[in-house]
């Protein structure tokens, strides 16, 4: 609503126009973008923060990239070492779950020489590396450029919805995707919805190269504690530097897509991240919104999050 | 007792009393604060209440008293008094200020001889004839143009007193509190001028009848309704249209006055949005409706019955996406007061006050239906006795009572048939309760002391429900049975302020006030909106305490045709109430909202200067404030000490009035205020391929400076004839300045690509703005 009351007033008389601040230097800090499913190894991606108005060229990301760091995970009986891949010698199983992670495609992924930090290659390509497993904790350690950095996530049960379907909405073909949710009652739940359009858009390529999340992709039970309910979900932008996606179908599915749902249950910090920083790309300064302090579930000073995923899938055709 | 010993002490003198009322002859209105002064005794004198009572006791003898107000004819009269003597005067308005007022004509003045510091009183006239914005005449906008009052910038009412926020002014309707002060999130006010008649500000050392906030008092007095004849008033705007009804209900013993205001654009727009659009229905409106009875039941007794009500409605239809939503939200408020004169000496105000503002929104989407409701209501009850026992001293004393029901927040979700757990809805009930005497005496003619004392009380009691969530991942509750005390908080508050002449113009000043505030507002954004909560002290908010100190020098010119002063202040503020951070909206919910709170220190400081030329043809003021504000929170900005949102280092305010004749007069208003304190990102971070934003250190950057000047041309019809009517051309923001409202970061491309751009970008709400507005009355 509050954002709504903004584009009122915008609307109603405002003006933008371009200005030049002049931010204080800041320090580096490093962020942590990591991932545990279940049957996946898991992930973890080191980067930097820069300063705002630093200039960026096509090697910018790369340069953010945090190399030669030393990472385990441990499950409590097994710790495993990962290993620094850059895409180069990764292998193309692992392609879509990093670009998923650096919301680029996997062509984009191809061209870059980025890199992830997961269990050993040989591992992988044995078949026999260590996977996330529901109901475990993962602790994660980080030591990099001297300094170190822990966290810990769970991987919760899995919980998947009922029933999901499209519905149109005010037109015939544009609408949202719906879902009924069974919440498990007296215990803690978070859970986080993404979709992706499989179907071919006009370029022959799939719709969504990616999972995107919608605003609110993050919600826990506090409201709904054992309840069994409809919920309605839009469709996400993908990352694109915040432009809203332009055309008629923005934040609309549209009949004919086939949408598959990656249902996840997530612990309660892991919520607590993802709620705070969608929060904060959605407000983006607007001064109605409450400013963005966003959590986080590393201790040591870094930003980001280290995330348990207990996935659930679900594919929506609707005709 | 203290009542018993003052009186023993005074009466050894023989001393005659005159007292009475001062009224506005064309309408009967009181007028509030008129001067009473004794001609060749410059150090006698008093001026009335806010009934427009005033008693003057003097030695038996023969006096010339004069009887002042600004704008009005002076009247003198001699008198014989050897024994007591009532009198009660009628003013006439002067129609132009131009003949009447020459510089060797004696004027009020208050500014240097009043003890009281920081206070002034605005008729509403002298509101009308500066600029409004959009037509609007609102004096919320005119008291922020007075050294120490800040304005929030475009698109917010809330004002912010010497370093306060805006919760810790308390601004009443005739002796109602009103909440929330705007329409449409601030652009407007409240207050319908054409059913104010006076406004009063204490931004200083406030007199101990008033308690409960600690930056400044904002007393707002209806009008009471013309006594002699019935009158229509009304005017069409741009925003929006007025009518008052007002006239004698008995001549000379009753009236009544009704005053309503609402916008239209709602009702003009509704005819050219098709039915078939996606958005019929959707609307925004406000109203305010005034209305007040006063009757006098003989000599002694007088009744008034105040009302008001105010709504904003937002109506939002979307069929696109299957939202619509209704937001009202709106004060309502009614007081019932008692006047009683014991004795010429003694004078009695009793009154019963409601007081309530809502706040709610529902919104639905397809089966799912959302609603939420905040709110406070008060009953209240006063009584404030005056006491003149001589010349010298003026006792104010009495009681108040007001009892509390806070709604903080009170959701309800429901999806079909199914109704989401949002937690039972825990309202917060208060007693808070407060005794005083105040006493203004001159213990000799250059020195003239106001002191006074409050013991104010307040104690949150049950029902209530407290959620601790002391140990992560569980929830416990405490609950209080009704009536059984959750909290109690109490103390003295202690205010003086002293007055030293050091010459016929010129006087030395100094006050300091010690103030008790028991409720809080609590905002999440970094605007004020209807939406902030309101919260009383409870078992883990303690009541904010201020201590202000200040001194000023005052002096006039020229037989008091100008008037200057200087003051310098220093304020501490202990348990001031925020959001702890990264709190989120829904952190209300199914929780009590001061489980988010986090309590810090505010400092301020500053000094204010002000020059106004008082009467003749040109007038106005210019004022300036220079600044600091600072805050300390230990759970904020890692504990570090941070600037407040509104510490504003330089604000100038310059407002004339030029009369030409005597059908034109112009005035303008030009305002330059440092920009406002914000935290923006100082770097970013790429996270799900998105950029993210890391934040520096709490208001820790600065927009660029507001200004702005404005202008107005009012061209009055034939001040003779029956149906008068005016034409008033305003222009806000003359020269177009693009003051900022917000700035925000704006990325295009994404980072992958290398194509990545990012703007600053500040949004602004007003361009130059011209206005024009018809007022009639007959």
């Amino acid at each position: 609503m509050k954002r709504f009351i903004y584009i009122f007033l915008i609307v109603l008389f405002g003006c933008e126009k371009e200005i030049q601040i002049e931010l204080p230097p800041v320090e580096d800090k490093l962020v942590v973008e990591g991932y545990i499913e279940q049957d996946q190894p898991p992930y973890v991606i080191l980067t930097k923060s820069i300063g705002y108005f630093e200039p960026t060229t096509t090697s910018t990301y790369e340069h953010l990239f945090v190399h030669d760091a030393t990472i385990t995970v441990t499950d409590g009986s097994t710790t495993q070492a990962l290993t620094e891949l850059c895409v180069s010698s990764l292998p193309q199983s692992a392609y879509p779950i990093v670009a998923q992670m650096l919301g680029v495609t996997v062509s984009q992924l191809s061209a870059n020489n980025y890199c992830v930090y997961t269990v050993p290659l040989a591992d992988i390509i044995a078949g026999t590396y260590f996977k996330g497993v529901v109901g475990k904790t993962y602790n994660l350690s980080i030591n990099a450029d001297g300094k170190t950095y822990t966290s810990s996530t769970t991987i919760p049960p899995l919980i998947a919805l009922d029933t999901v379907w499209f519905e149109a909405e005010g037109s015939d073909t544009l609408g949202f995707a719906h879902g009924i949710l069974n919440d498990p009652s007296n215990q803690y739940n978070a859970y986080r919805w993404i979709t992706k359009r499989i179907n071919k858009g006009p370029d022959g390529n799939p719709k969504d190269p990616n999972f995107v999340p919608p605003f609110g992709s993050a919600f826990d039970d506090k409201f709904f504690d054992g309840k069994r309910f409809e919920f309605v979900a839009e469709r996400g932008f993908p990352p694109n530097g915040g432009t809203p996606e332009p055309g008629e179908e923005a934040g609309y599915f549209k009949k004919g897509d086939t949408i598959v749902v990656k249902f996840c249950t997530i612990d309660e910090q892991f919520y607590k991240f993802l709620r705070s920083y969608e929060s904060e790309a959605y407000n983006n300064g607007n001064p109605f919104a409450a400013p963005g302090k966003i959590h986080t579930n590393i201790v040591g000073g870094a930003l980001g999050a280290w995330g348990g995923y207990g996935v659930s899938y679900d594919t929506i055709r609707s005709y | 007792m203290i009542l018993l010993s003052l009186h023993i002490a005074f009466t050894l003198q023989a001393q005659v009393t005159l007292s009475g009322y001062i009224n506005d002859a064309a309408t009967g209105e009181s007028l509030i604060g008129a001067v009473v002064s004794v001609k060749d005794h410059p150090e006698l004198g008093t001026y009335t209440n806010t009934y427009g009572f005033y008693s003057l006791s003097l030695k038996p003898g023969t006096y010339t008293i004069a009887f002042s107000y600004i704008g009005y004819e002076t009247v003198t009269k001699q008198l014989n008094l050897s024994t007591k003597k009532e009198l009660s005067v009628e003013l006439k308005p002067v129609e132009v200020q131009i003949k009447t007022y020459t510089v060797t004509d004696k004027r009020s003045d208050e500014n240097t001889d009043g003890a009281q510091m920081g206070t002034t009183n605005l008729n509403i006239e002298k509101i009308k004839s500066l600029p409004s914005f959009l037509g609007e005449v609102d004096p919320l906008k005119t008291i922020q143009l007075l050294p120490g009052i800040q304005s929030a910038g475009d698109g917010n009412a809330g004002f912010y007193v010497r370093g306060g926020g805006p919760d810790q002014n308390l601004i009443l309707l005739d002796e109602a509190v009103i909440y929330n002060a705007s329409h449409l999130f601030g652009f407007f006010s409240v207050f319908n001028p054409d059913a104010i008649h006076n406004v009063k500000l204490i931004k200083g050392s406030m007199p101990a009848n008033y308690g409960g906030r600690l930056a400044s008092v904002l007393d707002i007095s209806m009008k009471e309704g013309n006594m002699k004849k019935y009158s229509v008033n009304g005017g069409i705007g741009l925003i929006s249209s007025r009518l008052t009804v007002q006239g004698p209900l008995k001549k000379d013993t009753g009236s009544f006055i009704i005053s309503a205001r609402r916008t239209y654009i709602d009702v003009v727009a509704q005819p050219f949005i098709p039915k078939t659009s996606a958005f019929y229905g959707s609307g925004y409106h406000f109203y305010d409706l005034n209305a007040k009875f006063n009757y006098r039941l003989g000599k002694k007794d007088r009744l008034f019955l105040s009302a008001y009500n105010g709504r904003d409605v937002f109506d939002y239809v979307n069929d696109n996406s299957g939202i619509n939503f209704k937001i009202p939200w709106g004060n309502s408020t009614a007081s019932l007061r008692w006047n009683h004169l014991f004795s010429d000496k003694l004078f009695l105000n009793t009154t019963a006050i409601f007081s309530d503002f809502k706040f709610e929104f529902a919104a639905k989407q397809g089966e799912f239906d959302f609603a939420l409701f905040s709110g406070i209501k008060d009953w209240n009850f006063k009584t404030d006795f005056s006491y003149y026992p001589n010349i010298r001293n003026k006792v104010k004393f009495g009681a108040n009572y007001i009892f509390h029901t806070f709604v903080p927040s009170n959701v309800t979700a429901e999806s079909g048939e199914v109704n989401f757990d949002t937690g039972d809805i825990i309202k917060y009930y208060a007693h808070d309760a407060a005794v005083y005497i105040h006493d203004e005496y001159d213990f000799s003619d250059a020195l003239k002391i106001n002191a006074g004392l409050r013991f104010s009380m307040f104690q949150h009691i049950g029902p209530f429900t407290r959620y601790n969530k002391d140990i992560p991942g569980k929830t416990d509750t405490t609950s209080y049975a009704a009536g059984k005390p959750v909290a109690t908080y109490g103390g003295a508050e202690p205010r003086i302020s002293v007055r030293y002449k050091l010459n016929m113009s010129s006087s030395l000043k100094a006050g300091y006030t010690h103030n008790y505030q028991y409720i809080h507002l609590a905002s999440l954004s970094a605007v004020s909106l209807p939406t902030d909560i309101w919260v009383p002290s409870t078992d883990r908010v303690k009541p904010q305490i201020g201590d202000q100190y200040a001194v000023g020098y005052f002096k006039n010119f020229k037989n008091n045709l100008y008037e200057s002063s200087v003051e310098v202040y220093y304020k501490h503020m202990k348990n001031q109430v925020a959001y702890e951070e990264g709190a989120l909206p829904e952190d209300n919910i199914k929780d009590n909202p001061d489980n988010h709170f986090v309590f810090g220190l505010g400092r301020s400081y500053g000094a204010e200067f002000f020059f106004k030329k008082a009467y003749g043809k040109l007038n106005g003021w210019i004022g300036y404030t220079l600044a600091w504000t600072k805050r300390k929170f230990p759970d904020i900005n890692d504990g570090k000490v941070f600037p407040a949102k509104f510490d504003r280092r330089h604000d100038l305010s310059v407002a004339v009035v030029y009369n030409l004749a005597k059908r034109w007069q112009f005035s303008t208003v030009f305002v330059y205020a440092t920009g406002n304190a914000i935290t923006l990102p100082v770097s970013r971070y790429v996270y799900e391929g998105n950029i993210v934003n890391e934040y520096g250190p709490r208001n820790s950057l600065r927009m660029p400076a507001y200004h702005r000047l404005d202008f107005s041309v009012t061209f009055k019809g034939k001040p003779d004839k029956k149906f008068k009517s005016d034409w008033n051309f305003s222009v806000f923001n003359v020269y177009n300045r693009a003051n900022p409202f917000f700035i925000y970061f704006d990325n295009t491309g994404n980072i992958q690509s290398g194509t990545l751009q990012v703007k600053a970008k500040q949004v602004s709400l007003f361009p130059v703005l011209p206005s024009i507005t018809w007022n009639f009355k007959f």
